[in-house]
Formats: structure tokens, sequence, C-alpha cells
């Protein structure tokens, strides 16, 4: 570093009231607080991690009715039989490559909950998200996402950048929020501005900060409107940045996770977690599931996949203190139709099941399968409301009324132990 | 098509010349105006200045360089207004190539050869759609019809596809040519034609909508995003609106075909009219609501002002609209001329889109890239033509930038200016963190240093494991594609910033900053930005040991510094307006 950029940086310092130093690293960073204070015992906000599994996701290729005569009857191409599964019970086994979910099953830290959906289910994919991102059947037009709404309701004081964090491209409407914008990266590495912009923008904004205090002139009234709110975003990207690639490259992973997107997504999650930046909700996609055609190769791989990424966090978080205080949640848009399609894949359907993983999870079988045979329209009905599932978590994990966030009363289920 | 999109025409230069600063604060930089253009006002109380004349450029075309500030002030606004309305359709068209399967290896062949038609046929088409996006955003570089390549963006997220479904590169073209051709036409006709379009009818599932089993999703959407908005219909409508579409599909050669024995011939019932109804009469019966013209004016309204005209406003151009027959050219004139399209709480106000943002950088920088540089920086930043995110198209506006969109903007604009090469973009994970030792001492053993780091604070980075790593988190991200589109070679646009400013006669560090923002920026960048600037220029300069003035003289050095001023403003929220 040039010594004028020293000073420079100096003379930041003073007018942005001593922020942040070079690289965000100063004392007011969540993550200085945590490297310099905090031990071990420390307790980690608790935190959920939402995994989206975009396509609309074959239930019953997941949680496998194989004892089930209609199941065996709808299904041919994509049929899984008895030894085709884990068991769990004479009814219902798991996908046999969900080996590793099996085994946290097994150990009681995994929740499977049944035919969930809502009512009047959309089969469009983007409409559907829209009531999962909600949390309200209109979608959308009802306001912002469930995530943004809770964000609100719980951690309204708690304002740093990286309340929550999306792991991927595009941002999911769960977590859009004008009072609490997410954090938003493909991944630690590139999430960064190349060359030494930061070090000037961040000078440059405290700067413009403390002149724009003054009144201002009518002919620019829409422009320092706007350019007040991209401000805001550039102060939660400098920290945002600093504190997320540092914590990422500074982890060491207690397990091997595999090589692929998801895998990699919840590395980052991991050592976001460990890196104490105080994050409550991450948010990473799965893509892929939209299986029309040919279904059975490409489920099974995606089974694979979400196999081994969810057990490998999972593992990792159990040999830390970090496991007791997190849940993830997996859920997709829809399920698919009973009746398989004419060329081996099945078309968007209704109702499917939930996941809900941790150490704190009182693992087990929750809501009810739906029946094979009383559809509605093609698709299975759906005998648990997702909202429920939401209103559990917001309620007994994050100690927040569900119905601030979802606007309504659901039944709760005792998803946690 | 050239690589050499909008370089000024020499006859220009002359004109290019320095005003006298006036109105200077104490420490020399102006409150307003800025050094060369925007202080020349047509006439000293004229509203059309070059503010205004701007402005235009943002939104009805993908920005203004300096000359065409000072051809619009010359022009005046009623002939510049109506030259972009004429939006006549000139340059080099693309032409299509169909992507034909050889039948005979496809069906005849082994299956090595079946495997190897089928990844050509993949791949031709792919290519073609690639290349044709690079067609697109070339001719919003070179602006040869600004206004109607504004539109033809404006209609693609309006009547959205999506070529992942498509599939068929040629039926996306297809359409976008439509758009283009009806952009600035009649909004009557071009609802006719999408009905019959074949990438629309695949995207929305009509192909497979008949009278045994009838398909609502195009009925739904051609009410609810093309013509009325929800709540101007029944889903009693819809159901009808879809059985009037039965039938409307396409052949085998890939054109439209109205298939009569999946058409529904009985009775239907949509919004009140009676009639044995096909997919020509639901448009004329959409076309007729008022709903309809306002919907449309309120769209493109929203689209170009950035925000939503009050309701007075809006029923004055629905009834225009509806008037003109839906006719778009007068209303787009009515448009660009009303004071309130140039009202102070929009101008400047609207964030751009990354295609504005990207495009609008090269045309005020005079760069020339790749157009497929712009197509996958945009993609980048969340905007890939041909795959809007859902069937509503893009949210335009602040939803464009995130923390990561934000940081990623400036990182496109380095590259466009070649600050940032191929390499950087695929960064080592664990390269650039800045630690103290205090720092490092200070981690805990839950992270266990000593293996991962060494020296200085710089991440041991020789690792296979790392290597690996960064592949396998690089592998199909959109920054590879990026790093890819600029190529092994790295991006060495041909620009002289140097060169400019000499012509600008702008030397002092506060009169480069006044010409540079007033060049790269869309808005005026307000006071308190351009002291920051002048500020970083300064500490820049004289760590190169460059003296103060000497940054106008053609060097290396000096080009090196200005190009980091113009990364620097490019990076700014300023930057993001239009």
């Amino acid at each position: 570093m040039t010594r004028a950029m020293q000073q420079l940086l100096a003379r930041r310092q003073v007018l942005a009231g001593g922020l942040y130093g070079l690289g965000g690293m100063s004392l007011a960073t969540p993550l200085a607080k945590g490297l310099q204070g905090l031990s071990d015992e420390t307790p980690f906000p608790r935190s959920l991690v939402l995994v989206q599994l975009s396509g609309g996701n074959d239930g019953l290729s997941t949680i496998v009715p194989f004892a089930d005569d209609s199941y065996a009857a709808a299904r041919q191409a994509t049929r899984l039989m008895k030894g085709d599964v884990l068991p769990l019970d004479d009814y219902r086994g798991m996908h046999h490559n969900l080996k590793g979910l099996h085994r946290h099953y097994e150990e009681g830290h995994m929740a499977i909950i049944e035919g969930v959906g809502y009512e009047e289910m959309i089969r469009s994919h983007f409409r559907a998200l829209e009531v999962w991102h909600t949390g309200r059947r209109a979608g959308r037009i009802s306001g912002e996402g469930w995530v943004g709404q809770l964000a609100q309701a719980a951690w309204d004081t708690e304002d740093h950048p990286n309340l929550v964090v999306h792991l991927g491209g595009e941002v999911p409407y769960s977590v859009y929020s004008t009072h609490h914008p997410s954090a938003a990266l493909q991944a630690p590495t590139v999430y960064k501005w190349f060359g030494k912009q930061q070090v000037e923008l961040a000078y440059g904004m405290g700067a413009a900060r403390a002149d724009s205090k003054k009144p201002a002139e009518p002919k620019h009234a829409g422009r320092d409107k706007a350019l007040a709110s991209l401000r805001s975003v550039l102060d939660d990207a400098h920290d945002s940045s600093a504190s997320i690639r540092k914590a990422a490259a500074l982890y060491r992973e207690r397990v091997e996770y595999p090589r692929n997107r998801l895998g990699g997504g919840l590395r980052d999650v991991a050592a976001l977690i460990h890196g104490r930046l105080g994050t409550r909700v991450f948010s990473l996609k799965m893509k892929g599931f939209d299986t029309h055609a040919g279904q059975r190769g490409s489920h099974d791989s995606l089974m694979e996949s979400l196999d081994t990424a969810l057990s490998a966090f999972m593992d990792d978080l159990s040999k830390s203190p970090a496991g007791r205080d997190t849940l993830v949640l997996v859920f997709s848009e829809f399920g698919r139709r009973v009746k398989e399609n004419g060329s081996k894949g099945t078309d968007h359907g209704k109702a499917g099941p939930m996941f809900l993983l941790g150490s704190s999870v009182k693992g087990g079988l929750y809501g009810k399968h739906p029946s094979l045979e009383d559809l509605d329209a093609g698709d299975l009905a759906s005998t648990t409301d997702f909202r429920s599932v939401y209103g559990s978590i917001i309620e007994h994990w994050f100690k927040t009324p569900h119905e601030v966030v979802l606007g309504k009363k659901y039944p709760l289920l005792p998803l946690l132990g | 098509m050239k690589n050499m999109p909008y370089l000024p025409h020499l006859t220009f230069l002359a004109l290019l010349v320095t005003s006298p600063v006036t109105g200077q604060s104490v420490d020399g930089l102006e409150d307003r105006g800025t050094l060369d253009l925007r202080v020349l006002k047509s006439k000293p109380d004229s509203a059309w200045d070059a503010r205004a004349v701007e402005h235009l450029f943002n939104r009805a075309g993908f920005g203004a360089h300096n000359l065409d500030l000072r051809r619009g002030l010359r022009t005046g606004q009623k002939m510049l207004v109506g030259h972009l309305i004429r939006g006549e359709d000139e340059g080099p068209r693309f032409v299509v190539r169909p992507v034909e399967p050889d039948m005979e290896m496809l069906k005849g062949g082994d299956e090595e050869e079946r495997r190897k038609e089928r990844n050509r046929l993949r791949n031709d088409n792919r290519r073609q759609g690639q290349e044709f996006l690079n067609w697109w955003v070339s001719r919003m570089l070179e602006g040869q019809s600004p206004l109607r390549e504004r539109m033809t963006l404006f209609w693609h997220g309006f009547f959205t596809s999506d070529s992942t479904k498509v599939r068929l590169a040629e039926l996306m073209i297809d359409q976008n040519e439509l758009l283009r051709e009806h952009a600035l036409g009649n909004f009557g006709e071009l609802l006719h034609a999408v009905v019959r379009d074949p990438a629309m009818l695949i995207y929305l599932d009509n192909t497979s909508n008949t009278k045994d089993s009838p398909n609502e999703n195009l009925a739904r959407e051609l009410m609810e995003l093309f013509s009325l908005g929800e709540g101007n219909y029944t889903e009693e409508d819809i159901r009808e609106v879809a059985r009037a579409l039965t039938g409307y599909g396409i052949d085998r050669r890939r054109e439209f075909v109205f298939n009569a024995r999946a058409h529904d011939f009985t009775t239907k019932t949509i919004l009140g009219v009676e009639g044995r109804h096909d997919g020509r009469d639901v448009v004329d019966i959409l076309l007729a609501q008022p709903a309809c013209a306002r919907w449309v004016a309120g769209s493109i309204i929203t689209y170009l002002e950035g925000a939503a005209p009050d309701q007075e406003r809006l029923e004055a151009y629905a009834e225009f609209l509806r008037e003109a027959d839906y006719e778009l050219g007068p209303m787009l004139e009515k448009l660009l001329l009303d004071p309130e399209f140039y009202r102070d709480e929009i101008v400047g106000a609207r964030v751009s889109s990354p295609i504005d943002y990207l495009v609008g950088a090269c045309r005020r920088l005079g760069a020339d890239v790749r157009g497929e540089l712009i197509v996958r920086g945009a993609g980048l930043l969340g905007m890939s033509l041909f795959e809007p995110p859902n069937v509503k198209g893009w949210n335009e506006g602040p939803a464009w930038i995130t923390t990561a969109t934000l940081m990623n903007r400036a990182n496109l604009a380095g590259v466009l200016l070649g600050t940032i090469g191929a390499g950087e973009m695929l960064v080592d994970p664990l390269d650039d963190m800045e630690l103290t030792e205090e720092e490092m001492a200070s981690m805990g053993p839950e992270f266990p240093l000593d293996e991962a780091m060494m020296g200085d604070g710089e991440m041991m980075t020789a690792s296979a494991e790392v290597e690996k790593e960064k592949k396998s988190r690089n592998q199909g991200n959109l920054m590879a594609k990026v790093a890819r589109a600029i190529g092994s070679g790295g991006h060495h646009p041909r620009i002289s910033l140097g060169a400019r400013l000499f012509r600008s006669g702008a030397s002092s560090d506060r009169e480069i900053v006044e010409f540079m923002c007033s060049s790269l920026l869309a808005i005026d960048a307000p006071l308190e930005t351009r002291r920051m600037l002048v500020a970083a220029l300064r500490t820049d300069r004289e760590a190169q040991g460059i003296e103060p003035g000497a940054l106008v003289k053609k060097t290396m050095a000096a080009e090196q510094v200005l190009r980091r001023l113009a990364h620097l403003i490019l990076s700014l929220p300023e930057a993001q307006l239009g």
C-alpha cells in the first residue's frame, strides 16, 4: 500500500466515522468480534438453511410408497421396488441414493413431513414458487418474501448486511425485503471488487454521505433518492464482501464435501456460520428437478447429489457446537403427477414431502402420506399446509409469532425437540 | 459485423470545444454544470438542455456519447423525437440458417453417428442463438435505430419467451424480428401476430391445447400479461379463451398452423361477447376492452419513465392510444415530448438494467467490444436475453442491484476498460486476503491457519486441492462464461482516454474529473462525488509520479491512471442510474 493511499484511508475513516478499515476488518464487524472475544462455548445465533429443489421434485421417487398397489400401477419406468429403497417402515422407504440422509433419519435428526402443499395448489413453476416464497396464495402482490417478513419481525434491530444470505444465481423472492435486503453471491471467491475499487468507494461514500446531509436541490430529487439506496447497497457490499470472503477462506471443514454445486454452497454456509457473521437465514437452490422425460437416471443422480451434499453438511456441523443452532429445510414448489407420462417422466403435480434436518430436530414422520387413490385431478392432495412447517420454525425456533410473518395462524407441528 | 461500433466521426471533433467554467465553488468544482457540453444550452431558458437530451437518449435509446448530446441540442427536441419515432430499420440483417437434421445420419447411422449428429444439431442451434444475440447487442451499441431497439427489448420482456423451453433458436430469432418489426407500429397487429408466433405457442404450451384437453397457459397470460392485466377478466373467461385458442399450433416446418381437427368450434362467451370465436376474435375482443389500452400505455410509460404514471395521466394516454387505433408511434411521440417525461423525480432516478449499464458504458466510452462480452456480462448481472426469469419478464428498477451485482457491474466495467483481465475473473479463492498478524494470531483452534497460510497473509495457492476446488467452483458459473468471452488473450479495448482528454482541453485533476463524469455517466454527478473523485485521481497520479497537468501527455502510465479513474467512476452508485 502506498503512503498516499494510507493517507487517503486515514481521512476516509474520519469521514466515514471509522465504520470500516481496509478490507472491512475493523473492530466493528461481527467477524472481528467473533475472532476476538468469543470462544467455542459462546452460542451461535440460531439459523435456518433453506434448500429449494427447483423444478418440482418427484416426491413419490423420494419417499417411496413401495408397498402401495396404486403406486405400482401408476409407475413403470420410474417405479422403485422394495429392494430399491431404504425402508422407513413396511409401507414407505427412502430413495436408495439417500444413504446419508437415511442414517440421519435413523439417528433421529431428520423430520420428514409428508403430503405438504396448500389449498388449490398451482402447477405453474413460477406461480407455485411465489406461493412458497411469500407464504401467501396471492403470491408477490401480497408483499415481500416470507424471509424478508421474518427478518423484519424477528431481527429488525440487527442491522447488518449478512442477516440473510443467498448463495447462487437469481435471488429467490422469499428473501426479498426492502428493510433487510439479502446479501447475494455466486461464490465467495468472486464476491468482490477486482482492483482497489473498494478502498476508494468506501472512502468516497463516507464523504458523500457526510456532504449529502445538506438539503437536496429539487432538480435532483429523483436522483438523490435513488442514490441514497444505492449507497446503502454499496456499504453492504463492502462489509459483506470482506467478511464473507474471509470466513470462506479461513474455514476448515471437518468432512469432505461433494464436488457439486449444492455441496460447494453448503460448505460456504458452514464457513459463514463458523465465521460468526450473524446470518439468520441462508438460501440455496438446486436445479434440475423438472423431470418430464427419462426421469429415472436424472432423478437418481439428483438424489445422490442432494444426499451427499446435505449429509456432508450435517456431518460437518455435528462435529461443531454450531450444529445445535442450525436447521436445514428442504422444499420444492410441487410434487409430480401420480401417473407417469408417455415419455418415462412425470408432469407437474401437487403435494410432496419436505425435510427438516438438524440435531435439534425431533426426527420422524410427520403429516400423513396422501392417498394414491383419492386424487386431486390426478395429483396427490395435500394433507399438511407448508405454512404449518414455516410457522413451527418461526414460532419454536426463532421465537416469533408466526401469524405476524405469515398473515394468519396455522396449526403447528412439534418438529423441534 | 464490424467491431468498431461507435467511434466519433472526425468532422464532429472540431465541435468538441471547451466552454468556460462558470459558477465555481470554493474548491473550484462547479455546483451544477460540467466542463464541456452541458453548459451549452440551445437557448438560455430552454428546457431542451443537455440534461434533457441525455435523458431522452438514456430512456429512448441506450445512452449518449458526448457527440450525440451535441447533435441532439442542435437538432432540437421535435426533430430528434421525430427521428427516433420513425426508427428507420437500417443496418445489416441477421440471416437465419435453418439447422436441419441429416435424417440419414440420424436414422440410418450407427449409435456413434447418431450421437454425433445430435451433438452437431445442438451446437449449431446454440451457436446461432448466441450469434443472433451478439447481432442484437451490436445494434444497440451502434445506435442506428435506438428507439426501435429499445422497444424491441421492452416487447421481449412483455411478450416473453424462453429459449430453454422453446429450444429452437430459429424460432426465438423469428419472434425477436417480429417484435422489432412491430416495435413502433401497431399494438393490435403485434398482438394478433404474437398469438400465432411459433415460439410463443411452444413457450406457453398452446401446441398441446386441443378441444379434448384444453391447456390454459396461453389464454391466461394473454389476458393477464399481454393485454388486460389482472382483475379485468374472470377464471371463466380464461377457460373460454383457452377453448378459442385450441388448434393453434405449429407444423413440421415449425410454422404456424391452424389445426381444425383440434379446434373447438362451439360457441364461447368471452368478456360478455358470445360467438364461435377463434384466436382472431379473441384478440379483437381484448383490443376493444378499455383495460387493454390502459394496460399497454401504463406498461410502456412505466418502463420508459421508471415509475408508474398517476391515474389521470394514465387515462389520458390510454384514451390517446385507443383513439389512435393502437398506433404506438403517436403515443410514443406524445410521451417523449411530454414535459412530464422530463420531470425531476424521473430524470436520473432509474436503476439501469444490465443491458443499459453495459451498452451505455460502451457507447459513452466509445469502446469497441464483442457483443458476446455484453451478452454474457448481462447474464452475470441477472439479465440473460432470451432467458427471462419467468413469463412476467424482468423486474426492472432497484431489484437489479444486489451486493453481488453491484460489485460485478464494476468488475465488468473494468473488463471493458481493460483494467481487469480474464485471469482475474477466475480468481483463486484464497488470494488477496488482507489479514494482519494479530488477526491471524487471534484465530482460535477453529481456524488452524498454519497449514493454510504462510508469510504476510498470502494464502498458500499451490496445492492441487485448491486448484481442483477453484475449477469445480468456477465450472458452469456465469463468471466463467464471461471469462471465456474475454478470451485467453484478454480484452484490449481500442480506446484512448488520453486522446479524448487532450481534445477536450481538460488538464487539471479537477477538469479531468469534470470531463470524465460528464462523458461516462448518464446523469449529473453530485458535487460531493466529484470531490471524492478528484482526491482519488490526485492520489493515483501522485503514486505514479505524474506531475499535475501531465495526464494529458499520452503516456502509457497516464492512460492507465485515466482508465482506473474511468473504472472507479463506472463503479459508483451514480453509474447505475440513467
